[in-house]
């Protein structure tokens, strides 16, 4: 096999991997301990984006290290926030 | 006026233990009663489940509450719902409740609802017995949301809003992934409340979701899941009779 056969090959198995990494994290977060169905998880080129709302900060500790685990090895973006729990400031008048 | 406030998947585990006990503590200054839109637990385990009571108990508003699909995940529904019920908490289930606000009868019907999809996009009960099994959850919830808002109509309520988990409109889910729609909601409790008729429909489930949408029938959708809404609960003022008023105001439209 040549080096460019190698270069066209390669990012393509790369990419279904990634799918199905995903796919494996997806479960992961569910199962865990912390039972997280609400990530969006996504590729964007080489790198995977999670992003959501964790009910606590022990919650999205967790996500971000299941998340390290199950994607080892591929570059990683995490944009966790944690619930609000404030009191609200106003209201909405259905009348 | 009446003031209803609410709130949703807030996944509640040992480490959540008072997070919102502080801001539910000021219920009584802004709300006459809290819902609950499910998903209060993160597996539905007993355990889980007191951690939500202790959180809600005393509270000096009535607190009315339906389970979603997490409360569902041990599955030991009826355990999470008697260690809700020794707090205090009312839970629906294809039924409904009648609170008195300052003599105004105010009445909710919950059911935790179910997935299918929408209107000309949805599953059908066909095919193999799970796929009907899962429809026939879904149509058999709304029923449930159908029967209960016409028995508070014939109760005479004033006021009447429809409490479930799942979303009865593809609006607020805006913001979801296409493809998990079937997974959200169901057109079916959207006819429900078209048909029975409801002053407010507050939901959850959809975290990344959008807080206000409308059915075709014209009753206000709120999804107050506590990602989307990003406070400790959502709060909304009703006029009791609004919900007769824009009717009639509809059928003299419509024979004009
Ligand atoms: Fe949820
Ligand atoms: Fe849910």
């Amino acid at each position: 096999m040549t080096d460019r056969e190698n270069r066209r090959t390669d990012p393509a198995e790369g990419a279904v991997a990634i799918e199905y990494r995903i796919g494996h994290l997806q479960e992961r977060l569910v199962h865990e301990e912390i039972a997280e169905q609400g990530m969006r998880i996504e590729a964007r080129g080489d790198t995977v984006v999670v992003t959501g709302t964790a009910p606590t900060t022990e919650c999205r500790e967790t996500i971000e290290r299941v998340v390290r685990e199950e994607l080892a090895g591929v570059p990683v973006r995490t944009d966790i926030v944690v619930a609000d729990s404030t009191a609200p400031d106003r209201s909405e008048e259905l009348a | 006026m009446i003031r209803i406030a609410a709130v949703g998947d807030i996944h509640m585990g040992p480490d959540s233990r008072g997070v919102l006990r502080p801001a539910f503590e000021t219920l009584h200054e802004c709300a006459d009663l809290l819902l609950l839109a499910g998903d209060l637990t993160r597996h539905g385990t007993p355990e889980e489940a007191r951690v939500v009571a202790d959180e809600v108990a005393g509270l000096p508003v009535p607190v009315i509450a339906v389970l979603g699909n997490h409360d569902h995940q041990d599955e030991r529904p009826e355990e999470v719902t008697a260690v809700l019920r020794e707090a205090g908490v009312t839970v629906l289930e294809g039924e409904g409740t009648v609170v008195d606000v300052d003599g105004t009868a105010v009445g909710v019907a919950g059911t935790k609802g179910f997935g299918g999809g929408f209107a000309g996009r949805s599953g059908s009960e066909f095919g193999e017995r799970v796929m009907k099994d899962f429809m026939r959850h879904s149509r058999h919830c709304a029923e449930g949301l159908r029967t209960s808002l016409e028995e508070l109509r014939d109760q005479g309520c004033a006021v009447r809003v429809a409490l479930t988990h799942f979303s009865p409109v593809p609006d607020t889910l805006a913001g979801e992934p296409l493809e998990i729609y079937p997974f959200l909601g169901s057109y079916l409790l959207a006819e429900a409340v078209d048909t029975a008729g409801a002053d407010l429909f507050v939901h959850g489930h959809a975290h990344a979701g959008t807080e206000r949408g409308l059915t075709s029938g014209g009753v206000r959708v709120r999804n107050v899941a506590q990602p989307v809404i990003r406070r400790a609960f959502a709060v909304y003022h009703l006029e009791p009779g609004a919900d007769r008023r824009r009717n009639a105001d509809a059928l003299a439209e419509a024979s004009r």
